[in-house]
């Protein structure tokens, strides 16, 4: 079974095997749960179990050979009602997350990764980036996007296009700060 | 795919402790390769390995989660499934199912209706068992709800929508009674009998099956309700000694009172479980039944 593509796998789930289900949340649950930590870092074991529930109950629905993608089609829905819900009835939060603790290796990452670009996205502010990790690598249309960071669609869109723009300035010119209009 | 992640930055992304830039490129380029996403699980932290075999095995020992709905099971390998099979981004649509449903069920119907007010025969048959139509406008937008459930829920829609929940069993209530009311109040008209007369238990047997829906699922709730109204109507207008005027329940004032209060009463209950009709609730109602 270990072997067997994503989309075997799901067709075994859908006539009820668990094993198979076993498998699948074997291959997917552990970058689902870091990707949606980043997101949303109390809320990132649950929405995995909501996503496999989802992905279990609707099992015979995917075709297709490799399920990343539609696990995080599926996440990336249920985090969006988790922010909304969160906006609605705020729950008391424990404290913001601790400033993470960078060691000598990651400073040795930052190196081996295009400092150029991990400044450019370092002076970006936060609703920038945001703004633009829900649209470019979350894949959100506007519309979701929106929804997930509680502003206006066009709101998004501004950012988004802000966001690039400032980002191909500070690659062209990395020694020059450019004013954030 | 010949590049792969570097394994410096899958064990810092597994740390929680890599920078966006590199973050960014992990996460598009693991959606959809399972080499690195099998190398990123050997660096994943003992604490969260152990968070998620507990989510796990919390999810898979409170059950089968399959839950496919009547009507689902019976049409998935037939003619209504293989017209509605979509590859997965069908996620994106489909909120209240495919155009041709709706089409096909706009004009059998009225096609229907017609032939029952044109026949002479049968008009007089109707009107001498008390307006059978009459009788079974009420149930029409409930049952039509359940054949909407069947027909859209082909994909994972309703878990993988965002909205998902309760707002997307208004918005597909809403839709049905928005096409139904004006329809059947037309075809009434031509009766003579007001349309206001099933209004509002229309809107009651409605609500009725969405606060039942919470726990059985609007699906199941909908054939529910539908079945229930046509058995208490085929025993109203059986020869017995005993009849029930079918019209006076829906049109007199006491039984107008009854209405009433049934339905603020399953608006509240609607209310009240409103999570319920969300993935999360039923997660939630599934580890409560399992704690028990």
């Amino acid at each position: 079974m270990r072997e067997q593509t994503d989309g075997l796998l799901l067709r075994r789930i859908a006539a009820g095997e668990q094993a198979a289900f076993d498998v699948l949340w074997g291959r997917h649950a552990p970058l689902l749960l870091l990707r949606l930590r980043r997101r949303a870092p109390q809320e990132a074991a649950d929405l995995v179990q909501e996503t496999f529930l989802a992905a279990w109950r609707n099992a015979g629905s995917f075709s297709g050979e490799d399920a990343g993608g539609w696990l995080w089609t599926i996440a990336a829905r249920r985090l969006i009602d988790s922010q909304r819900r969160a906006r609605v009835r705020p729950v008391p939060s424990a404290a913001e997350p601790n400033e993470v603790f960078r060691s000598a290796e990651d400073e040795v990452l930052d190196e081996l990764f295009e400092p150029v670009l991990l400044t450019a996205l370092g002076t970006l502010s936060p609703e920038l980036r945001m703004a633009l990790q829900a649209t470019v690598v979350d894949g959100l249309s506007t519309r979701e996007a929106a929804q997930l960071l509680g502003v206006s669609e066009s709101a998004v869109k501004s950012r988004t296009h802000r966001a690039r723009r400032l980002l191909r300035e500070r690659l062209a010119h990395p020694n020059r700060l450019v004013e954030e209009s | 795919m010949s590049w792969h992640a570097d394994p410096l930055a899958l064990r810092a992304y597994a740390a929680g402790t890599a920078p966006d830039s590199v973050a960014w490129s992990i996460e598009t380029h693991l959606s959809g390769c399972a080499v690195c996403r099998a190398a990123l699980s050997h660096h994943l932290a003992a604490e969260d390995r152990d968070l998620l075999s507990a989510a796990r095995a919390r999810l898979v020992l409170s059950g089968p989660a399959v839950s496919a709905g009547l009507l689902g099971t019976v049409g998935r390998g037939g003619w209504v499934g293989r017209l509605s099979r979509r590859p997965w981004p069908a996620v994106r649509s489909g909120v209240l199912g495919p155009w041709w449903a709706w089409a096909g069920f706009v004009v059998v119907s009225s096609v229907l209706l017609g032939l029952a007010s044109l026949v002479p025969t049968w008009r007089a048959a109707v009107e001498a068992r008390a307006d059978g139509l009459v009788l079974l406008s009420p149930v029409l937008p409930v049952a039509l709800v359940a054949v909407v459930y069947a027909v859209a829920d082909r994909g994972p829609v309703s878990d993988t929508t965002p909205r998902g929940g309760l707002e997307l069993v208004l918005t597909r209530t809403a839709a049905v009674l928005a096409l139904t009311v004006p329809l059947v109040a037309l075809i009434r008209s031509f009766h003579g009998v007001p349309a206001a007369a099933w209004l509002l238990p229309g809107l009651c047997l409605c609500v009725g099956s969405l606060a039942l829906g919470s726990w059985v699922g609007v699906e199941r709730a909908a054939i529910a309700v539908t079945t229930g109204w046509v058995g208490v109507c085929v025993v109203a207008l059986a020869p017995l000694r005993v009849r029930v005027s079918m019209e006076a329940v829906l049109v007199q004032a006491p039984w107008q009172r009854l209405w009433w209060i049934l339905l603020v009463a399953s608006m509240l209950v609607v209310l009240w479980r409103r999570d319920h009709f969300d993935i999360r609730g039923s997660l939630q109602s599934r580890h409560r039944r399992m704690s028990l």
